[in-house]
This record gives structure tokens, C-alpha cells and sequence, in this order.
């Protein structure tokens, strides 16, 4: 009976059956949870997956950009101008500060702020709620030692330095100029962003800038790096510059004396050479440093040499005995007369300074007469006098890798006055740089050939070799016998004539001097007060491997001619750089005759009023032989030919004129002597 | 007729030879898995490792090329020719510049600065150093008031040294 009811009970309960029940319910349970599980990993995955994955990376990954370091400028002997070093910037998360009046207290005592305003900067990005809240930018590797030993807590687990909450630093780099206001106008400047604003520094930023480097780093919970990927940029390049800071230097001493002695407002100086067109210096004054550019102002930071545009003078005398001696009007050994010394064209009387007399041309030239240049000029006529104009360069941009350089002034034949030409012939109604007028000694001293100034020597990129720049195709300006006869008319300007305080000890040397009245923008005209003097030569005479030009602004103290002022400067310049080029010496210790007087320089275009000795003057010396004809409106006195149906004026006439003449002959041009700054 | 006779062996034999190879193929399947994470966890970590090395010598040589950077802007300083004066100024190597005279007037008075056949001399007027500022003597009656107060002063100076 037993035995049956424990039959009937393994029957009901069937273990199999009880196993598979068990067994399904949890299976069921598992699905249950199995199925929880997903729906919220779905939930979690589709729904909050941007901003838990955002989460996940900011955990882990730092993300920097930062600027590779800006390209270096090298001068010609590989010693860096301008270079980029590491710096860092301080800045704070304000809603990450606790305590930010305890934080600034610290900041402050180690980098010399004030702390109540960057306590109470702090406070106030902290109640705005601002995420970024700078303290000192472009601070120095030391400095930034220091903060991070100062403010470390070990306490603190912050995978990037400074170990302190909130506080950050971001890697930055700061332009530093090692030789400080060395060619500071040449090399320019860049600013805060690294960016270029003149100089080289703008007109190769394309080169020199650094691209900007993405770089993920991967961090474990203690900020140890255990990841790290980096987004290659363009490495930045180098530019070479054909600049010598040794040579740079002493022109920059030689024109600062100069400049200072004279109490000057400015002076620039170009040292060529004139058989590359590489520019070995190129020198302002007053300068900067590049370094403190708070302290500089405005009127240094300027170019003057490519930017200022300024009447030549005499200097511009060879443009017309060049045109002479390419046209074969004359060899420099035939003679012209200068007259009396004065010459009127289109009733505008030109003066000569001094008394010449009949003399030939290297002597006229090395005299700087007004009356044989004109003379010269207006025998070569305009259009050839124009056409070498612009052989030479003049009216447009040399071409040199320097930004806002300016083309000068020049006007077409067809927008000449009637005695534009005569002014011209003496450098008055033109407007030239000081690099272009440099570039046109260098011309002659190149044997007529004009070559592209150049200041970039090369560029360097990385994993190239080094970039020649292109410059433009040499141009035949004048023949090489013409150039040549050029050369030796301003050896004799530096043996005999106006420039003979440019004689260099052992070198021969050929130059002009130049000096001319400046103007006046407020009265319209010249003022006879002010001048420009510059001497532009060339050493040795016979091959010449440097060209220097040099301009002083507004002489006050001393002498005012270019041969005064500038030739000392030329001979104080050639006398250093010469030897340090390795050119040998082709001439004996320089022995100028002090005993001899000073040779006055031919200044100002015109002068109406006449001394006593004028008027003795002309009773009358003929032309002894006068390779020069009377040109149309031209009135050589004495001894030259008259204007047809043009009264002769009397001796003083000139105080009797009307008002309106008498403007004119002191204000030959109106125009000239501004100051242009392009971009 | 003679029977082949049949080989004996026992179904339970038979099992538990299977049983021996399946567990040894799982217990190499186990193994080889086991090695094979085993390897992958080595190189994980050998990974982060390097990265850890390789992050600290990056920021290494980060650090030493901004120190090569400041160094040679450092010694271009100091080798600056201005800095270079400065120095033998300081050491007396060089002495202080002097002020720099420029020369004003000719030493002689003035003669016609060609001596040519033809040049006339004239006579009486000295020349002096030639500026627009300065007439001769004979004209000095008929001179322009200058507009600056500095070069009248200046002119008085040097037509006064020419005499």
C-alpha cells in the first residue's frame, strides 16, 4: 500500500519535468534581466551616447593645438636675426577655483602682479561663469619653474602642471631678436600671434610661419601618458638674409655718429654689391629694438631707405652725363663752359655755387656744376634723358623682398614743365629711394648692367634643399665703355672735386655728392633751410666691389653738403668693410689736401637774387669751347646764345619780378620731397 | 565454415577513450586561448609602456630643443656686436667713443676751385662751408631772414668762423 502511494507521488512529481520547469523559469529570468540589461544599454548607447562618449574623452584624452615654432632669419654668415623661443601662458578655469583671493595671492607674489585685481578678475570670471581667464602670457621657462614648484600639491591628481585646480599652462612661443636693433627695419616685427608686420618678418610670413599641430594624448587615471597622436603640420622655414650683421653693425655706428654729429633727424645708408645685387647693409637712424617695441615710435619702425622718397640733388647729375656718354655727345675729357655760373631755362634762372668757369666734363661733374649738368641734360633731351630714367630703374620698385617699398616719383615727358628737364638734369622734380639711387651706382659700377637689389640670400624648408629666391633678368643699361667713362668722371669727383672727404686709406674710391633743399609742405615750397645731404660712391674705383649710399635728413650742426656731411661717413664705412670682404688694396694711404678749400656743392635749382660778383660776372666770359649748344628757351649768360624774341633781363631783374616768377624760381617743383609710405 | 571471430571491445571503452581526446582538445583549445590572451595582455601593456616612454621622451625632446633654442638665442646675445662693444667698453679694452667733430670750415680761404686757363678768380669773397644759409660777404647785405631761429644762429657761427 505504501509502496503504491509513493509510486503515484514520483508519478506526479516527475523529476524531469520539475528540472525543466526550474530550468525555464530561469531562463526566463535571465531573458528578463538579459532584456533589462539591453534596453538600457540601448538607452545609454543611442540615446546619451554623444555626451557619455564626450565624457569618456575628456577623461582620458588632452587634445593641443599649438604653433610649431616660427622660422628663423639668418644674416648672410648663418647667425640667427630673429628667432622664436619656447614660452608659456598662465591661465585659469575661474569656475575650477575654490578660493580665487587665496590664488591670486599666490599668482600674484610670483609674478609680480597686482593681487587685488586678479583676485577680483578672478571673481568676477568665476560669477560669469567663463571657462578661460588669462594671468600672464608668453612668460619665460624659468618663470614657469618656478610658478610650477610654488603651487604644487601633491594632493591634487591633475595629469598637466601646475598641480593646483584650476590653474593652466598653455605652450606658446615669443619672438626674441638676439642682436636687438641690428637691422631692426630690415627684419621687422611680429606680433603677439606670431604674425608678421614688417620687415622680412611680413614679406616671407607665408615661409616663416609655423602651422598649427594637433596632438591627442591619452592618459591614464594618475596622468600618466599612455597614448599619443599627433596631426603633422608644414614645418615652418628659414630665410637667409644676404645681410652681414658685422658689416650691418659698423654701418649702423658709422651713420648713428654721423646722424648725431650733425643733428640730423635721419640717416640711411646701403652698402651693394654691385656685381650680385646682394645687399650687405642696409641701416636707419634712429632705429629700435625690436625687443621693446613699446619704446619705439612710429617714425623709427619705418624703412626709409625702400619707403621715404626724397630729392637726390647732385647726386642725380649722372643720370645726365650717363645719357651724354651713351649717346656718345662727349668723352669726359672735352671741355663745356659753365659761363658766369648761371643759366636760365624757361625763364627760370639756375646758379651754380661757385665759379667753374670752362672746364671739361670729369671736372665739371667732380664740381658739381649745375649750369654743365643742365647743360649736358638738355642736349640729351627729354625723351633719351626719360628713357635712361627708366633703364635705371627709377619710377618703379627694384624689386627687393622688402614690403611697402615705393616706386619714388617720376612724371612722364608729357607732364613736364619747360624747364622740368633742366631741373631734372640736377635731380630736383624726381623723387627717389635711397636703395634706388644705390641701385643706380651700382649699375654703373657693374659696368651699365642692373641687377635686382636682393636681401633674401635663400630660403630654406625643411627636407628641401635651400631655395634660391627668383629675381628679375639683368638689363643693359648703358654700354660698357659709357658706364666705364662714368666711373672714372666720379673717381675725379672723390680726387678733385666735392667728394674728396670720401678718399679711402689704400682703396681708390668714385662718387657724387648731393645736396638739396627739402620741402616745405606747409609753405608749398622749398625751404632753403633744410636739406638733403647724401654721398653714393663706390670702392675700388676701377672694379668696384661695394657700392655704399648714404642720405642724412635736415644736417644742423657743421657742414650740410653731401660732402661734408655724407662722405665721411662713405669713407668711415668702405675703409671697415673692404678688408673684411678680402679686398685688396690698389691704392697708397689716402692723402687728401686739407690745404685745399672746400669745394662748394650746387644746392638749391634756382636763385633769383644776384651778388655783385654775379653781375661782374657776366660783363662777359665767352665760351671758350662749349661742347653744349643753346637749347630751346635755354639762356646760357654769358657768352651763350640768347632765346630768339626773348628780352634779355636785366642783372637784378629778378628782385623785379612779379610775384608769381619769383615763387617759381624758389619753388621749382612743388611736388617733390614727400614722404610716401606705400603698402 | 569456420567464423571470424569478432573483436571485442566495450562501448564503455570506446567513451571513455572519446572523452580523453575531447578533453584534451578542449584542455589545448583552453590553453592556447589562455597563452594567446595571456600574449595579447603582455603586449597591451608592453604598449601602453612604450607610449608612457615613448610621451615622456617626446616631452624630453620638446623641452631640449626649446633649451637649444634659448641657448642660441642666448649666445647670439651675447655675441652681438653691440653687446660685444659694450663689453670691451666696459673692460676698458676700447676707449669711449669721442664726440664726433665734423670739420665746418676749409682750412684755407677760399680760391677758385679750378685753376684752369679760362677760370676767372674772384677775387675777395671767401668760401666758406656752402650752404644756401651762407652768401658771400658782398652779399651778405642782401641776405633772406632765415625762418629758423637754429640756422640763423648757425649762419652767424659760421660766416663769423670764415672771416
Amino acid at each position: 500500500m505504501a509502496r503504491t502511494k509513493r509510486n503515484s507521488v514520483k508519478r506526479k512529481y516527475d523529476q524531469r519535468q520539475v528540472a525543466f520547469t526550474r530550468f525555464m523559469f530561469i531562463v526566463c529570468v535571465l531573458s528578463f534581466w538579459m532584456l533589462g540589461i539591453g534596453a538600457r544599454l540601448v538607452h545609454l548607447q543611442v540615446n546619451q551616447h554623444k555626451a557619455l562618449k564626450a565624457m569618456a574623452v575628456s577623461q582620458r584624452q588632452i587634445v593641443k593645438r599649438e604653433k610649431l615654432m616660427r622660422g628663423t632669419i639668418y644674416d648672410r654668415d648663418d647667425r640667427a636675426l630673429a628667432m622664436s623661443v619656447r614660452a608659456y601662458t598662465l591661465f585659469a578655469d575661474p569656475r575650477k577655483i575654490a578660493d580665487p583671493a587665496s590664488a591670486a595671492g599666490k599668482l600674484a607674489k610670483l609674478l609680480k602682479l597686482n593681487a587685488q585685481d586678479l583676485a577680483r578678475g578672478l571673481a568676477d570670471a568665476k560669477a560669469q561663469e567663463k571657462t578661460y581667464f588669462g594671468i600672464a602670457r608668453k612668460v619665460d621657462a624659468e618663470t614657469y619653474e618656478k610658478v610650477n614648484k610654488a603651487l604644487d600639491d601633491i594632493s591634487i591628481k591633475k595629469a598637466e602642471l601646475p598641480r593646483y585646480e584650476g590653474l593652466f599652462w598653455d605652450e606658446d612661443q615669443r619672438r626674441t631678436y638676439p642682436n636687438q636693433a641690428l637691422a631692426s627695419q630690415v627684419v621687422g616685427i611680429s606680433d603677439a600671434d606670431d604674425k608678421g608686420l614688417a620687415g622680412i618678418e611680413l614679406s616671407q610670413n607665408g615661409v616663416l610661419q609655423g602651422s598649427i599641430v594637433k596632438t591627442q594624448i591619452q592618459h591614464d587615471r594618475l596622468g600618466r601618458v599612455v597614448g599619443q597622436s599627433t596631426e603633422e603640420g608644414e614645418e615652418p622655414g628659414d630665410v637667409k638674409l644676404t645681410l652681414s650683421a658685422s658689416i650691418q653693425f659698423k654701418v649702423e655706428q658709422a651713420l648713428a655718429n654721423a646722424v648725431k654729429a650733425a643733428n640730423a633727424n635721419s640717416g640711411m645708408a646701403v652698402v651693394m654689391d654691385p656685381k650680385t645685387g646682394e645687399v650687405l647693409a642696409l641701416a636707419n637712424y634712429p632705429t629700435f629694438d625690436p625687443n621693446l617695441l613699446g619704446a619705439a615710435k612710429p617714425d623709427e619702425l619705418i624703412n626709409r631707405a625702400v619707403q621715404n622718397v626724397y630729392s637726390p640733388g647732385s647726386v642725380f647729375k649722372i643720370i645726365a652725363y650717363g645719357s651724354g656718354l651713351e649717346k656718345r655727345l662727349f668723352r669726359p675729357e672735352d671741355m663745356i663752359d659753365a659761363g658766369n655760373g648761371t643759366i636760365e631755362v624757361a625763364n627760370h634762372r639756375f646758379r651754380d655755387s661757385h665759379y667753374v668757369g670752362t672746364v671739361n666734363y670729369a671736372e665739371a661733374l667732380a664740381h658739381s656744376s649745375n649750369v654743365c649738368a643742365i647743360k649736358t641734360g638738355l642736349r640729351v633731351g627729354k625723351d633719351d634723358f626719360f628713357a635712361m630714367l627708366q633703364r635705371f630703374g627709377f619710377g618703379a620698385k627694384t624689386g627687393i623682398e622688402l614690403p611697402a617699398e615705393t616706386v619714388g616719383i617720376v612724371r612722364r615727358p608729357e607732364k613736364w614743365n619747360g624747364d622740368s628737364l633742366a631741373s631734372m638734369s640736377i635731380g630736383y622734380e624726381i623723387g627717389v629711394t635711397a636703395l634706388q639711387m644705390t641701385s643706380a651706382f651700382a649699375t654703373i659700377a657693374n659696368d651699365g648692367i642692373r641687377l635686382q637689389p636682393r636681401i633674401i640670400k635663400e630660403i630654406r624648408r625643411p627636407e628641401q634643399g635651400p631655395i634660391q629666391p627668383e629675381v628679375a633678368e639683368p638689363v643693359r643699361v648703358m654700354a660698357p665703355e659709357a658706364a666705364r667713362d662714368l666711373r672714372r668722371m666720379l673717381k675725379q669727383v672723390v680726387l678733385t672735386g666735392t667728394g674728396r672727404r670720401a678718399q679711402i686709406d689704400g682703396y681708390t674710391a668714385a662718387g657724387k655728392t648731393g645736396t638739396a633743399w627739402k620741402f616745405n609742405s606747409t609753405t608749398r615750397s622749398v625751404d632753403p633751410s633744410k636739406y638733403i645731404s647724401s654721398f653714393i660712391g663706390m670702392a675700388p674705383a676701377d672694379d668696384p666691389s661695394i657700392v655704399v649710399g648714404i642720405v642724412i635728413d635736415e644736417p644742423k650742426v657743421g657742414g650740410r653738403d653731401g660732402g661734408m656731411v655724407a662722405a665721411p661717413v662713405f669713407k668711415s664705412i668702405a675703409e671697415q668693410v673692404l678688408p673684411e670682404l678680402g679686398v685688396r688694396p690698389n691704392n697708397n694711404i689716402a692723402r687728401m689736401n686739407t690745404a685745399e678749400p672746400e669745394i662748394p656743392e650746387a644746392v638749391g635749382p634756382a636763385n633769383g637774387a644776384k651778388s655783385s660778383e654775379d653781375r661782374k660776372a657776366e660783363a662777359g666770359t665767352p665760351e671758350r669751347r662749349s661742347a653744349s649748344g643753346p637749347a630751346k628757351n635755354v639762356t646760357s649768360q654769358p657768352g651763350s646764345q640768347k632765346p630768339a624774341g626773348k628780352p634779355e633781363k636785366a642783372p637784378d631783374e629778378g628782385r623785379k619780378r612779379d610775384k608769381r616768377t619769383a615763387a617759381r624760381e624758389v619753388t621749382p617743383v612743388r611736388w617733390y620731397e614727400r614722404r610716401t609710405i606705400t603698402s | 565454415m569456420s567464423r571470424v571471430p569478432r573483436r571485442r571491445t566495450s562501448t564503455k571503452d570506446q567513451n571513455a577513450a572519446g572523452s580523453i581526446r575531447v578533453w584534451l582538445a578542449v584542455g589545448m583549445c583552453l590553453a592556447i586561448v589562455i597563452a594567446g590572451l595571456f600574449f595579447a595582455a603582455t603586449q597591451h601593456f608592453t604598449s601602453i609602456d612604450y607610449n608612457m616612454r615613448n610621451g615622456r621622451l617626446r616631452k624630453q625632446v620638446d623641452e631640449l630643443e626649446s633649451e637649444r633654442r634659448r641657448l642660441i638665442a642666448a649666445k647670439e646675445n651675447s655675441a652681438s656686436p653691440a653687446e660685444l662693444l659694450r663689453t670691451a667698453r666696459k673692460l676698458s679694452l676700447i676707449a669711449e667713443p669721442a664726440a664726433t667733430a665734423i670739420v665746418d670750415r676749409p682750412a684755407d680761404p677760399a680760391r677758385p676751385v679750378l685753376s684752369t686757363a679760362a677760370a676767372r678768380p674772384r677775387p675777395a669773397e671767401k668760401l666758406v662751408a656752402k650752404t644756401a644759409l651762407v652768401a658771400s660777404p658782398s652779399a651778405r647785405g642782401q641776405e633772406r631772414p632765415q625762418a629758423a631761429v637754429s640756422g640763423t644762429v648757425e649762419r652767424q657761427r659760421i660766416v663769423s668762423m670764415a672771416r
